[in-house]
């Protein structure tokens, strides 16, 4: 799901406005557009100063007013075309769409009220299924615990670690080859571990020695056991009858 | 049916089922029309008055519940109220649906001014609002309104409940 940090207790540029009218006390009709955009863009700033990321969403904002601002300043003329057209006031609807999130805002205050009523009555065994809020995503992979995560983690790291070995020569790896290689490796021993099979491989061999396994599987010559997800995949040869085979 | 059996049948149908039942989902049960059975659950829920339990019309339907006075016994059985993560963002968005469905992502990020697709796929998952539908128009954006189980645990009987208050201001 990701962590959703919420800046502050802002959930966005408009939560952020009206709680900046609200503190200075003014009339949303009548906003001081000045002093609201250098107390916005104060905000920002002190973001930044945290190094919290800015959303786009807020910056749009900032350009948003700072245009009113403009156009505050620059003269009105008389507009002379279309004689009825008025003078419409360029906060306008910045002022509408603050009123429409405002109203919303408070109906989730109202519903949020609501819930915690509701949820102190009880329907008769209801609560273990219905009510269960809890997104069904919140284990990501089965049963994996903390100490397997953090074993894979390590074990992903040590691998990282790791001086990559210096491939000099890039040659084509076919497909035939490598199944004869795995075929090789296999001989005589009762399972093999993938990794021993790719170790020191450059990517595009990790992947032709997996499609040769896979092949291997397909033609019923050995089969796969993979204990855990994520986890170490053995490669047990089954009986021999295949060599005759190929 | 006689109206003193109907009493105790629609109480044991509106205990026995699963999820919230209409007047009308009764009234063809116990073959009565919907407006007898509405006066019926009333007499049910005078009945009530004393007692442990009591009627709640959520989501137009009837359902028997705990007095929320319990609620703090009841919390001692083991059962705790879930105050669900509702996060703030999530609640903004579930109101603008309530209000405004069927409603699309977009229209939804307008009036929050933010990005909504984390809160509408929290409440995806918890099967507060679904996907209504897709409107007509470029992109056929999916259209989404609340559920059932919105108006149940948020105890409401319909979308006539929720406040009005200013919706003048903007509309």
């Amino acid at each position: 799901m990701g962590y959703v940090i919420e800046l502050e207790v802002y959930q966005g540029p408009f939560d952020l406005l009206l709680d900046l009218i609200a503190q200075n006390e003014v009339d949303i009709w009548d906003i001081p557009i000045a002093t609201i955009t250098e107390q916005y863009l104060e905000y920002l700033y002190s973001l930044q100063e945290k190094d919290l990321a800015i959303t786009g969403e807020f910056l749009v904002m900032a350009a948003t007013l700072i245009r009113i601002k403009s156009r505050l300043l620059l003269p009105q003329e008389a507009v002379e075309d279309e004689g009825e057209e008025e003078l419409e006031d360029p906060r306008t609807q910045l002022v509408e769409q603050l009123l429409r999130y405002k109203f919303f805002k408070e109906v989730s205050v109202f519903l949020e009220e609501r819930y915690k009523e509701a949820s102190k009555c009880f329907a008769r065994g209801q609560r273990a299924a219905s009510y269960d809020l809890t997104p069904i995503y919140i284990v990501p992979v089965g049963d994996t615990t903390l100490r397997e995560l953090g074993e894979l983690y390590h074990q992903l790291m040590t691998e990282l670690e790791k001086e990559p070995p210096v491939h000099l020569v890039t040659g084509r790896i076919s497909l035939q080859e490598r199944l004869a290689l795995v075929r090789l490796q296999l001989m005589g021993q009762p399972r093999a571990r993938f990794s021993d099979l790719v170790r020191d491989s450059s990517a595009r061999e990790i992947v032709v020695t997996f499609l040769a396994i896979l092949e291997l599987v397909h033609l019923g010559e050995i089969a796969l056991v993979q204990r855990e997800s994520l986890g170490e995949i053995d490669i047990e040869p089954l009986e021999l009858e295949v060599e005759v085979q190929r | 049916m006689k109206l003193s059996d109907a009493r105790v049948v629609i109480e044991g149908l509106i205990f026995a089922s699963e999820r919230p039942l209409t007047a009308q989902e009764l009234a063809e049960v116990v073959e009565l029309d919907p407006s007898t059975v509405e006066s019926v659950v009333e007499k049910i829920r005078e009945h009530y008055a004393q007692g442990a339990l009591l009627i709640r019309n959520v989501g137009g339907g009837y359902q028997i519940v705990t007095k929320p006075e319990l609620s703090t016994w009841i919390e001692k059985l083991g059962r705790q109220v879930v105050s669900a993560p509702l996060t703030a963002a999530s609640t903004e968005t579930l109101a603008i649906i309530a209000y405004q469905e069927p409603v699309t992502r977009a229209e939804i990020e307008q009036i929050r001014g933010v990005r909504s697709d984390s809160a509408i796929n929290s409440l995806l998952d918890t099967e507060l609002i679904c996907e209504v539908g897709r409107k007509a128009g470029p992109g056929r954006p999916i259209l989404y309104g609340v559920t059932e189980k919105f108006y149940i645990h948020f105890g409401l009987t319909s979308a006539n409940e929720l406040p009005l208050a200013g919706i003048s201001e903007w509309k």
